[in-house]
């Protein structure tokens, strides 16, 4: 099962909010998607539900356009976070539920499963509005799941949650994908992204820049080493070898960068001929590198 | 008339539990078109029941509906108290007396709106012992003349002042005519004749009772069109300005969330209407208001069905114009407009209420749906319409509802989701706008 974005583009006025955007979501991990402010990032996931009436492109599920019938077995969390403020919490998750299709008593189990899980079942005949910014944000998220979606997007589901919450939540995302489900999610939280994606997709000015497995985006590019050679501090030996840059020197270790003609085995015996090598290991590019390199 | 709403709320439950039954809430998956109807038709039973459930449940509604409660009670119970008792005359009878002049006593009462006890006294003196103690008003001695403890002026206008004079004159003429001569059996028929037939060059003005039930029905509708219709115009305010309505629309259409909500709040005033008139006509009757005297049943339920139609009409407009407001704040700047039309149908059908007979406007208004609510019942209750009339008026607004209903689903369509500003009627209007899907 896949979620496809295909070519899709949506203008405001002036504004083109999604420039001929296409990618593909699989199901079984977690994605995120990615992109400085105003990116299109939020035009996209509204897409998936219809909520944004697109000038070209379609959104697909397996192959096949999105109906209302495919949209209620997806789960949704908007950036703008929105239930009733005045209604019970209880009543409010059942009534979710039943709308996403499914029957009265499934929704009641439902209700008590998830709020007893996101350690709130005691507030369940509260008004939203009598809990704390923090619990809300919970239940927001057991909203986007209390009908057991085939595909949740979350629009920011990290914002405004204290480390706490986003441990929680980052275990829920993970533990939905191994259940086989496509997990969609934005942040501008980077590191965590880092932590829990498998894949992501950066966006900029409404189009994809860098798309892909999240290992194989840190590994790819120009090769990173860091060296760390007793009595060197600022990586001397490595000036003037023909394919070899010294990025930055920190603490003694110095960063290189290699073309690919440089055989690593061949620069590690010159390393140690100027003494002994107390580091020396391929670095990965971090995810707001290849971030900043992407939308630059 | 307690049959009437016994039975129009009766049928309303009913057809609730047969429309429930029928279309009992799909599975999700079945792909069929049936199953769409049927999934779409969950959907708003769904979305009405939480509107009705919300509604009922919630403080402010229970405490409003008690409060109009009290305040119909209050209207119904404290005339009746307040009303002042019948006066009573106690006339004391001094010597022989005749079942003509007994008669005539209790008519002079009942033509002033006076209670009479009549007592036999022994004596004069007992008579004015009597009246000294106020055990009786006044004394008829010998059937010659009428004693009282204290004189009347000729100003005084107290029930007791005028019975006296009532009875003096009548008795006066019965007994010249037995002076006359005239025989006894003969008086009684010369002093209460058979009034004359009376005929008219203009038709009669309208009975009482139908102008208090026009001027019920006239308010009632009013009040409850413009409390219902802020109702839903808040709804639909509510869940765009706090964003719930992203969520709803990413597993419902749009159009079934509006009818949905339409459909929730009107059951909710159409309930709470039900039980006002109820509690009004019920507690009119328990207590002999004039309410229920002056009402008639076929004009009251003439009445409901045209609430029934004007709330029909109107909500679609209260939700189309709360789908273009942003902030709760907004939403009296942007009802004006709407309530308008509602207070001229209201105030017009004033003028219907004094008149013999429909003018021109009034006639024109009856049958044009934004004013035919609150004109056509008036004109109806006064007897100035027949029930075709009221048919037609019907089945007019009915129609003009289908397209209201359908403009109303344009503009909440395109607009709904448009945040961050008040949107602008004409923006939603223009045929390039695109709506969300249906």
């Amino acid at each position: 099962m896949t979620l496809e974005f295909i070519a899709l583009r949506r203008r405001y006025g002036e504004v083109l909010a999604l420039d001929d955007l296409s990618f593909d979501v699989p199901v079984g991990q977690v994605f995120g998607f990615l992109g400085p402010n105003g990116a299109g990032k939020t035009t996209a996931m509204r897409a998936v539900f219809g909520l944004v009436e697109l000038d070209t492109g379609s959104v697909r599920w397996n192959g096949a356009a999105i109906g209302v019938a495919e949209r209620r077995r997806f789960g949704y969390m908007p950036e703008e976070r929105g239930l009733y403020p005045g209604m019970q919490i209880q009543r409010q998750l059942e009534y979710l539920c039943e709308l996403h299709g499914r029957s009265a008593s499934d929704a009641r189990r439902a209700t008590a499963r998830w709020l007893e899980r996101l350690g709130i079942a005691g507030r369940a005949p509260d008004k939203l509005e009598s809990l704390s910014l923090g619990n809300q944000q919970r239940v927001q998220l057991a909203a986007a799941l209390i009908h057991e979606p085939e595909l949740l997007i979350l629009d920011e589901p990290f914002a405004g949650l204290d480390p706490v919450g986003i441990d929680e939540v980052t275990a829920i995302l993970a533990e939905q994908a191994r259940a086989g489900r496509g997990v969609l999610f934005s942040s501008h939280q980077l590191d965590l992204v880092e932590d829990i994606c498998e894949s992501v997709a950066i966006i900029d000015r409404g189009h994809l820049v860098v798309e892909g497995n999240l290992d194989e985006l840190e590994r790819a590019g120009s090769r990173r080493l860091v060296v760390k050679v007793e009595g060197d501090w600022d990586g001397a030996w490595a000036r003037g070898i023909p394919g070899v840059t010294i990025s930055r020197t920190e603490a003694g270790e110095s960063r290189l960068v290699l073309d690919d003609t440089v055989d690593s085995q061949a620069l590690l015996s010159q390393a140690m001929a100027v003494g002994p090598v107390l580091r020396f290991d391929f670095e990965r590019r971090r995810l707001s590198e290849v971030f900043r390199e992407a939308v630059r | 008339m307690k049959t009437a709403i016994i039975i129009s709320l009766a049928v309303v439950l009913v057809g609730v539990r047969i429309w429930r039954h029928r279309y009992a809430r799909k599975t999700v998956g079945a792909s069929d078109e049936s199953a769409t109807r049927g999934r779409r038709r969950g959907d708003v039973e769904l979305i009405a029941r939480r509107e009705v459930h919300e509604r009922v449940t919630s403080r402010v509604f229970r405490i409003g509906t008690i409060i109009v409660l009290l305040g119909v009670a209050a209207a119904v119970v404290i005339p009746v108290i307040r009303k002042a008792p019948t006066p009573l005359a106690r006339v004391g009878i001094v010597g022989p007396t005749t079942a003509l002049v007994r008669g005539t006593l209790h008519a002079s009462g009942t033509e002033l709106g006076v209670r009479v006890r009549v007592d036999n006294e022994s004596s004069v003196g007992a008579a004015e012992q009597a009246l000294r103690s106020g055990r009786i008003d006044l004394a008829l001695v010998d059937n010659r003349y009428l004693l009282v403890d204290q004189g009347f002026a000729a100003s005084d206008t107290s029930s007791l002042a005028l019975f006296a004079g009532s009875v003096a004159r009548y008795l006066g003429v019965e007994v010249a005519l037995h002076r006359a001569g005239v025989a006894s059996a003969r008086i009684g028929a010369l002093t209460s004749p058979a009034p004359l037939p009376i005929t008219s060059l203009k038709p009669a003005r309208h009975h009482n009772a139908n102008l208090v039930t026009a001027l019920y029905v006239l308010i009632l509708t009013y009040v409850l069109l413009t409390q219902y219709g802020t109702w839903l115009l808040m709804g639909v305010v509510e869940e765009k300005s706090n964003r719930v309505v992203e969520v709803l629309l990413s597993a419902v259409s749009p159009l079934c969330l509006l009818i949905g909500k339409v459909l929730g709040i009107g059951l909710v005033a159409l309930a709470q209407a039900a039980t006002i008139v109820a509690v009004a006509l019920c507690l009119g009757a328990a207590v002999g208001s004039n309410l229920v005297k002056g009402t008639a049943p076929v004009p009251v339920v003439v009445g409901l069905v045209w609430l029934v139609l004007g709330y029909a009409f109107y909500c679609w407009l209260y939700a189309a114009i709360g789908s273009l407001v942003e902030r709760q704040e907004q939403v009296q700047s942007v009802a004006f407009p709407v309530q308008l039309p509602l207070l001229f149908g209201y105030i017009i059908s004033f003028t219907a209420l004094g008149a013999s007979s429909p003018s021109a406007l009034n006639q024109v208004l009856a049958y044009l749906p934004p004013t035919a609510p609150f004109v056509m019942p008036v004109l109806f209750a006064l007897g100035q319409m027949a029930w075709w009339q009221v048919v037609i008026s019907g089945l007019v607004t009915a129609g003009a509802t289908i397209g209201m209903a359908r403009l109303a689903a344009t503009i909440y369509r395109r607009a709904i989701l448009r945040t961050g500003r008040t949107v602008k009627l004409k923006e939603v209007l223009r045929r390039q706008a695109r709506p969300l899907s249906a």
